[in-house]
């Protein structure tokens, strides 16, 4: 992208713009809309929703700084994740330096309307979930939720592809069984 | 495809990474095994699970975006004095300031321009052109002489010289008229011959030209050649070489440094 020059993907073409008031639509338009993707991968990473908060605010302040060499028309959600992930080791460090106290996520946060019938089982993979090392909960919420492949993780992680698929293989098989166990402890009537 | 594999590749065949090839392997090698079947169903139906446990959990942005657009649009504290009218009117003022007196500063002064170009058109035809003049003297001795005639002092004619240079002759030299004369020394080293013009106010009165040089080095372009003048004490001298104007500053400046 040339410097100083936005560009807005408007439905059937693309405005080029020139201008610091400009830069703030596209940055509007490019970078804001994840903010939600973001935190949830926050709070999934953490299990803190202020330090999720926190790591988000540092994320997009820090994407808004050079916002410039983002190269405009790649993938804005990968140049965000890449700039959290970054982040979350020295965000959570400078909140346990801090010693603030957070209230931690809880299962009363849940949409249980929208969750229907299957509230319960969503409600024990989450727990296995957050139960996981941080590392597995990383992978599997960039794979399965935000839809990233293997490779992409390997790249936003710096990782090698095959720890991030040993992490990946890890972290389902441990939802799986922990699924199955549960699901079958169910069906002997005992839960 | 064995069924020890499935869990390394579950995650591959998940997000659509396996070749074509591969991929049918793993559709073909689960068709035909109940166990990874089974693997794969309750894989998928975890993943199905957490993504919609994870993907619908109730967050509220809100905050996050208001307190990033309030630091998005935050006037930084030096913006703001920028902005109030008392320090624009300062910096106005005193940008004017500056630069009325940088145009001052950098106009030349017409005597000095004068002085230095006749210095230079003197040099051109007493060292290049090599018009026959008269009243020169080669010798050392008959140029000490020649220079406590003019200036009042032999001691110039060595000390000007600079390092590695040799006396070749030396004149008096109306620059400025028939009623002011310069002692012009010329000196050589190799093919290079440079010019000094000395005078002193000690002798006779300062001329137009004299009285333009200051104690800093001033310089001027005149053609090819570099010409830096100066006045040191009593003193006026002019310099005057084919060098570069780095290099014509340093000659003059230990010219200068001799003097004091």
């Amino acid at each position: 992208m040339r410097a100083g020059v936005y560009r807005l993907a408007m439905i059937d073409h693309t405005v080029e713009m020139v201008g610091p008031e400009l830069r703030e639509r596209a940055f509007e338009h490019e970078a804001m809309p994840h903010t939600a993707s973001l935190l949830r991968a926050a709070i999934s990473i953490t299990r803190d929703s202020a330090v999720a908060e926190d790591l988000v605010q540092e994320t997009l302040l820090r994407a808004w700084r050079f916002f410039d060499r983002f190269d405009q028309g790649t993938n804005c959600k990968a140049w965000l994740f890449r700039i959290m992930l970054n982040l979350s080791t020295r965000v959570r460090e400078k909140r346990t330096a801090e010693s603030i106290s957070s209230v931690p996520l809880d299962e009363t946060h849940a949409d249980h309307a929208s969750a229907g019938g299957d509230f319960l089982q969503q409600l024990l993979i989450r727990r296995a979930f957050e139960a996981l090392p941080q590392d597995q909960r990383s992978v599997l919420h960039l794979a399965i939720v935000d839809g990233f492949t293997c490779k992409e993780i390997a790249e936003l992680l710096s990782l090698p592809m095959g720890t991030v698929m040993s992490r990946l293989s890890r972290g389902r098989v441990s939802l799986r069984d922990h699924l199955a166990g549960r699901t079958l402890v169910r069906g002997k009537g005992i839960c | 495809m064995r069924c020890n594999e499935f869990d390394d590749l579950a995650s591959l065949y998940l997000s659509h990474e396996l070749d074509t090839a591969r991929r049918r392997e793993f559709d073909q090698h689960v068709a035909g095994c109940p166990t990874c079947a089974s693997l794969l169903e309750r894989q998928v139906r975890a993943d199905d699970l957490l993504r919609s446990s994870l993907a619908t959990l109730p967050v509220s942005t809100a905050a996050v975006r208001s307190r990033v657009s309030a630091q998005i649009h935050a006037v930084p504290w030096w913006r703001q004095i920028f902005q109030t009218r008392r320090f624009q009117f300062a910096l106005a003022s005193t940008v004017l300031v500056i630069v009325t007196i940088s145009f001052l500063r950098s106009r030349s002064d017409p005597r000095a321009v004068y002085l230095f170009e006749t210095s230079a058109a003197d040099h051109v035809e007493c060292v290049v052109q090599r018009i026959e003049k008269a009243g020169w003297v080669t010798d050392v001795g008959a140029t000490e002489q020649l220079a406590i005639q003019i200036v009042g002092d032999a001691r110039p004619v060595r000390g000007l010289a600079p390092t590695g240079y040799t006396l070749v002759k030396a004149r008096p030299c109306r620059l400025e008229g028939k009623a002011k004369i310069w002692l012009h020394l010329i000196y050589s080293r190799g093919a290079r011959e440079i010019s000094f013009f000395v005078r002193s106010s000690r002798n006779s009165p300062g001329s137009t030209g004299q009285l333009a040089l200051t104690a800093n080095l001033s310089s001027q372009r005149v053609g090819d050649l570099e010409v830096v003048g100066f006045q040191r004490g009593a003193y006026g001298i002019v310099f005057v070489a084919d060098l570069s104007r780095n290099e014509a500053l340093r000659v003059a400046s230990a010219a200068a440094d001799w003097i004091s």
